[in-house]
């Protein structure tokens, strides 16, 4: 008794997990990952995400930042303290970013 | 050649006046930190209506704000530690460099005022630094007051980084 229920539990995760493969609806799991800007750094320096996924840079440092990126073609603008900025990347490639700010402040977005 | 001297003298003032500062408790921390952020937020202040140079200009405005949000987050620490700031040697010898800092900065224009700003940014910046390391930052009690001036610290690199930057491009531009 106890066999059979796991055996038709497996068929049933099996047929599942083939339907939604066979008809593309299992959605790509979107991420959001976080980005701390704090002691006029971003942490960390180099953040990976898939398409999809979203990035969340939050301010915890004692002055307004940015993320600013022209290759990544995103702009924050002022981000002031405690606040934070979302973006969704869209694009595969490695994006540098900054703060308009403060130029010695360096990130990098890896969208793969 | 008047002009160097007074530069050097008030340079040489404020780093006796930081490297005598062994010893120091954390009100006469409290007071150094409030002073070294407001003799800089002053002299951003007259930078960014008089500098001549726009990104003399924006990194007057920038060191205004900066170190407004350092110093809101000290007064409002110390506040919160029930600490009064204690003058002493090293922040009145802080607030008379930057005193002389600004007048002989009101007598210039232009090029000269950029050059004499951003100048005095690069050896400001790397004072505090040197105070830090050596002095305030061994010398905190508190473990707030020392998790402040640890997260502080960073700022004062990347400014004097930028600085060194306008200093450089400054350069260049002749």
């Amino acid at each position: 008794m106890r066999v059979r229920r796991v055996i038709v539990g497996i068929v049933l995760a099996v047929l599942t997990l083939s339907v939604g493969q066979d008809a593309g609806a299992t959605p790509p799991k979107r991420r959001t990952h976080t980005v701390v800007m704090e002691g006029t750094r971003f942490q960390p320096e180099t953040i990976s995400a898939k398409p999809g996924d979203t990035i969340v840079w939050v301010n915890k440092d004692l002055f307004p930042h940015s993320a600013t990126s022209a290759a990544g073609k995103f702009d924050s603008s002022v981000i002031a303290v405690g606040a934070s900025w979302k973006f969704t990347a869209k694009t595969k490639g490695d994006f540098d970013y900054t703060c308009i700010f403060h130029p010695t402040m360096k990130g990098r977005l890896r969208v793969q | 050649m008047k002009r160097c001297a007074i530069l050097v003298a008030g340079t040489l003032l404020v780093s006796a006046g930081i490297a005598s500062a062994q010893n120091v408790n954390d009100a006469q921390i409290a007071s150094i930190v409030v002073t070294a952020n407001q003799v800089d937020i002053d002299a951003g202040k007259l930078a960014s209506s008089k500098a001549a140079n726009p990104e003399v200009k924006k990194f007057g405005q920038l060191m205004v704000t900066d170190h407004t949000g350092v110093n809101k987050s000290a007064t409002d620490l110390v506040k919160k530690l029930k600490v009064t700031p204690e003058d002493n040697a090293t922040s009145k010898s802080i607030k008379s460099g930057g005193d002389e800092n600004l007048a002989k900065l009101k007598k210039l224009r232009g090029a000269e005022f950029d050059k004499a700003y951003v100048d005095h940014e690069v050896e400001y910046h790397q004072q505090v630094l040197d105070a830090m390391d050596k002095t305030l930052i061994p010398s905190a009690q508190n473990a707030e007051l020392k998790a402040l001036l640890v997260k502080v610290r960073p700022a004062f690199v990347a400014h004097l980084e930028h600085a060194k930057q306008v200093q450089s491009s400054l350069g260049k531009s002749k």
